[in-house]
């Protein structure tokens, strides 16, 4: 049925958006992992290219609400990283956990390249909280990997 | 043929929303706070309370005449949103805010200084920015030294003598001599002092006062 992977999806999206939202609101740390891009990736790697292009635009925006800052801006980093994702379609978590790593620090290192100034940190701050950033993401891929196919699995199991 | 290129086609329609979403952000941004009390009121009653305290707070300073002029200013937006270098201020030419005033914490620590003035909201460059460039003096030494950004979380202090008595946890503050800066506003604290081979001057790494600030309301002033 084709509204069962609307609804995966959407189940999918609203948890993912609880933890990003938990980890915004009361985990007081300089970097946050995120969530959104970890959740993004692993469903373009899953071969959802389409739906995860068009989700990284509508949370992107919502990220930027959690954080601040200027909308629309997360949602270009987003983009550019997942389309280029989209040309990887791996199955082995090892392999998509690398992946996130590497396509978490391109995401970071971003940061510095799009802003309207010249780059706002010097190569080493950057480099530094590039890595961290990644080995976060890289910890809640594993999890959010997990999750994705428990809830796949239960909704596969649901009779319409 | 289209349908070949689908993921290309998405990618640039999402880019290109995107791209018009972050152009109209700042003004949309601008125009929605003459409503926002209303909504947050319906929705948020403890941000209202912690409002409520921060301005408070504002107000006795005004009182006690700390700053004889001032303006407060909500933080519109914040780039990056850690250790930000531009924030973004819903006070422009309208208000009185000019080129080059400071802004600052409640606390009157040091945030940076009024870049770039629009008639409805203005961009402040913080300490944190590359671009800024201040002269500092070092409360115990009274030596004089400059402090550089873009080394976040901290600011780079330098030309301070390798002979120098300074210490972890001295406090540094304007020295004055700056152009935009006047003297007194508290920067930070010492963390780290190293010194490279055959250099005659120190690497200071100065922690600021604005380091774990949420960046909520900020005060400007001349």
């Amino acid at each position: 049925m084709p509204n069962k992977k609307l609804f995966v999806i959407l189940e999918q999206v609203l948890i993912i958006s609880i933890f990003q939202y938990i980890f915004y609101n009361f985990f007081h740390f300089k970097i946050i992992p995120s969530f959104y891009l970890t959740y993004l990736l692993i469903l373009s790697f899953d071969g959802n290219v389409e739906i995860s292009l068009f989700l990284s635009f509508v949370l992107g925006l919502i990220h930027d609400i959690f954080t601040k800052e200027i909308l629309g801006f997360t949602s270009i980093r987003y983009l550019v990283i997942v389309y280029f994702s989209s040309f990887f379609m791996v199955k082995s978590i090892k392999s998509r956990c690398g992946l996130i790593f590497l396509f978490s620090f391109l995401y970071f290192v971003m940061l510095s390249f799009l802003k309207i100034n010249e780059s706002f940190w010097d190569g080493k701050t950057i480099l530094k909280y590039s890595i961290l950033f990644s080995f976060y993401n890289f910890l809640i891929g594993i999890a959010i990997e997990i999750i994705v196919r428990e809830i796949k699995k239960k909704w596969r199991e649901k009779i319409f | 043929m289209l349908w070949r290129f689908r993921r290309e086609v998405i990618f640039f329609l999402m880019l290109l929303s995107s791209y018009f979403v972050e152009k109209n952000s700042l003004k949309r941004n601008f125009s929605d706070s003459d409503t926002k009390p209303v909504k947050e009121n319906l929705i948020n009653y403890e941000e209202i309370i912690q409002e409520n305290k921060r301005l408070r707070e504002l107000l006795e300073l005004k009182e006690k005449k700390l700053i004889p002029n001032f303006k407060v200013a909500e933080v519109i937006a914040v780039k990056p949103h850690i250790f930000p270098a531009e924030i973004f201020i819903n006070k422009g030419k309208k208000d009185g805010i000019l080129e080059n005033n400071i802004v600052f914490t409640k606390d009157i620590f040091l945030i940076g200084r009024v870049e770039e003035v629009n008639d409805s909201y203005s961009k402040v460059i913080s300490i944190f920015n590359k671009k800024t460039k201040i002269s500092v003096i070092i409360s115990s030494t009274r030596e004089v030294g400059i402090i550089e950004g873009g080394y976040a979380p901290f600011l780079l202090m330098k030309y301070i003598p390798y002979d120098s008595k300074v210490k972890i946890g001295d406090e540094v503050y304007t020295s004055g001599f700056s152009e935009y800066y006047h003297s007194g506003l508290k920067i930070g604290k010492i963390v780290k002092i190293s010194r490279d081979k055959n250099s005659l001057f120190l690497n200071i790494l100065v922690k600021p006062y604005i380091y774990s600030y949420s960046f909520k309301e900020v005060i400007i002033a001349k």
